[in-house]
């Protein structure tokens, strides 16, 4: 168990100061000029820090109203440009797909319409399951012989 | 009072006007480059003497007393005036000290903090040859008290330096070492005491002469 803290009493304090003249007469202890030097030097850096900072605290929201506003407006604009979504919603195609889609398209278009010409659907084309280089004629020859 | 050590007289410890400190506290405050310069001027050397004797090594003494300087004028802004400038200054010396002795796990041969409470009553002080208006110190004494300062653990050492050698109060100390007055005043008197033993054999080769 810890023991009571005992305290010495004012007299016997009073009494133990016969050594303070002697702590108290030791020589005062003087940095070199060289300490000195350094210190300023470093002193120098730590004051254009500080300046640095003044600058851009002028910038940045202090404790003014109008500092605080112009913070809460900055959140906003940073919250609404990183939520609001950039395109259409949905799967997001790349150029490459979009022009592979196009060319393919116009592919189709361009076989169907040399197959089947004016008239005839995709699904007439697929009831008669002709190959898709079959000419014109052909297939009005063999629509005639059916 | 004035001591004397040898043949050289020792002037007394410069007292600050209120005022002007009070000013250059303000301009210190607001950073100000020059004005924190002459602060240096009226600290540099007892806080370079408290840090030379918390830490032994005379070049980390120099170092841990500019970086002192530099903490103080970084946070100036924020000293609020609650405790006095000095006692701020030494509060962040004391506590770069122990930082710096943590670091090098450097604990130096020290006086135990438990010694004997039986000392307050043992402790023989009717020595008249120490009143202070008789004091006749020797350069061979001040090496003497150096090193007995130098062999106390660095709790009974902070509070002799800042209470025997700044002349700080009871009330000053305990709010810098954020310890109670009563523990200030049990490690004030276990220094002394300690100081005192390591004196005797000076003492006792006097008394042959």
């Amino acid at each position: 168990m810890n023991q009571p803290e005992k305290f010495p009493t004012d007299a016997q304090l009073a009494a133990s100061e016969v050594v303070v003249p002697a702590v108290k007469a030791m020589p005062e202890d003087v940095p070199s000029m060289a300490w000195r030097s350094a210190l300023n030097d470093r002193l120098r850096e730590e004051s254009a820090k500080v300046e640095r900072k003044r600058r851009w605290r002028m910038w940045l929201p202090g404790r003014s109203w109008t500092g605080n506003g112009l913070a809460v407006a900055m959140a906003a604009a940073i919250t609404f440009v990183m939520l609001v979504p950039r395109g259409p919603s949905g799967r997001d195609r790349g150029p490459a797909d979009f022009e592979s889609m196009l060319i393919e398209t116009h592919r189709v278009e361009t076989s169907l319409a040399n197959v089947t010409g004016s008239g005839l659907s995709v699904a007439e084309q697929d009831a008669y399951q002709l190959p898709s280089d079959v000419s014109m004629d052909v297939m009005q020859f063999e629509a005639d012989a059916f | 009072m004035e001591m004397v050590i040898g043949s050289q007289v020792l002037p007394k410890m410069r007292v600050e006007d209120p005022s002007t400190e009070q000013a250059l506290i303000d301009r210190c405050r607001r950073q100000d480059v020059e004005a924190f310069g002459k602060f240096v001027d009226l600290y540099q050397n007892r806080v370079f003497g408290f840090v030379r004797r918390m830490v032994s090594n005379p070049d980390e003494a120099a170092d841990v007393t500019q970086d002192v300087f530099i903490r103080a004028y970084q946070n100036f802004e924020r000293f609020d005036g609650r405790s006095s400038v000095r006692t701020w200054l030494f509060r962040i010396a004391h506590n770069l000290c122990i930082d710096r002795a943590r670091k090098q796990d450097r604990t130096p041969q020290s006086v135990s903090m438990a010694a004997d409470h039986d000392d307050f009553e043992g402790m023989d002080v009717a020595d008249t040859r120490w009143q202070a208006d008789h004091v006749l110190m020797r350069e061979e004494l001040v090496a003497i008290v150096d090193a007995a300062i130098g062999t106390m653990s660095e709790k009974l050492r902070s509070v002799l330096l800042l209470h025997d050698r700044e002349d700080m109060p009871y009330e000053e100390i305990a709010e810098l070492l954020t310890i109670p007055v009563g523990t200030v005043k049990s490690r004030l008197f276990l220094a002394r005491a300690h100081l005192q033993r390591a004196l005797q054999p000076y003492l006792q080769s006097e008394d042959a002469v």
